[in-house]
């Protein structure tokens, strides 16, 4: 079961430097989107594999279960 | 043709399902203080502020200061060596936005399994992110030190002020006879 209280936590540290965070279920997996607004910080944003691990305890699913998408990405891609 | 894969979490290489804190040293009197620079806008100043501020106070002495190659990564293995030969203890930070934040934790995971009682410093915006990473490295309850967001947008008055309300804390973080 997600955790809303810590995912909008993250979603605020996240806006800080500038970044959009949308999270939507798809079956028993989360598709989550990250994406940059104006002026925002290029190198803040942590490593996906390490906004995966962050992310896995709150979402309440395993690593495998976020497709994570960020903004120098094409298309959402499963976590690398 | 690749030497080797890094991974940018430091996961690989370290054990990260055991909160390991280094024996805090017993006094600051004559303690060897390394610096530990994320590059981030006031980092360094902050740091240097401390530094001067643990020697002027409590009698410990800067050996080393050091900075990262990338703010987003945790600390690699030969700066951390070099870092933990010559100091007791260690200062790092600024974790002033989400990336270093997040390995500013993991650095100062690293350097308490050195052996090396480490103060880490995260403007409290990303507490989160900190705690979390913190969290990914085994230590959810990794003690960090919290200074109001921003940092980056200080003068150097604001952030000599920011090094005077951290100081106790700092040693207090890392010694035994100040807590």
């Amino acid at each position: 079961m997600r955790d809303e209280t810590r995912l909008e936590q993250i979603r605020s540290t996240l806006a800080v430097d500038g970044y959009q965070l949308s999270v939507e279920e798809a079956g028993s997996a989360f598709d989550v989107r990250i994406t940059a607004g104006a002026g925002s910080c290029p190198d803040c944003l942590v490593p996906k594999n390490m906004m995966v691990s962050m992310l896995a305890p709150i979402l309440g699913v395993g690593p495998d279960g976020i497709r994570l998408s960020y903004p120098s990405d094409v298309a959402p891609a499963n976590r690398t | 043709m690749f030497d080797r894969i890094l991974d940018p979490t430091g996961l690989s290489v370290r054990p990260t399902n055991v909160a390991v804190a280094a024996r805090r040293v017993p006094s600051l009197a004559g303690a060897r203080v390394g610096l530990l620079n994320n590059t981030k806008r006031n980092a360094a100043q902050l740091l240097t502020e401390l530094g001067d501020l643990l020697r002027d106070r409590y009698g410990a002495v800067v050996t080393i200061q050091r900075t990262k190659p990338h703010v987003a990564f945790p600390v690699d293995e030969p700066m951390l060596k070099e870092i933990a030969a010559v100091s007791d203890v260690v200062i790092t930070g600024v974790g002033d936005c989400g990336s270093c934040s997040a390995s500013a934790a993991a650095d100062g995971i690293a350097f308490e399994r050195a052996g090396i009682p480490a103060a880490v410093i995260v403007s409290d915006a990303f507490e989160v992110t900190a705690r979390a990473m913190a969290g990914v490295h085994g230590d959810e309850s990794f003690e960090l030190l919290l200074t109001p967001h921003p940092v980056a947008v200080l003068n150097a008055e604001q952030v000599a002020e920011r090094a005077t309300e951290l100081v106790a804390d700092v040693a207090n973080r890392v010694c035994e006879l100040a807590r």
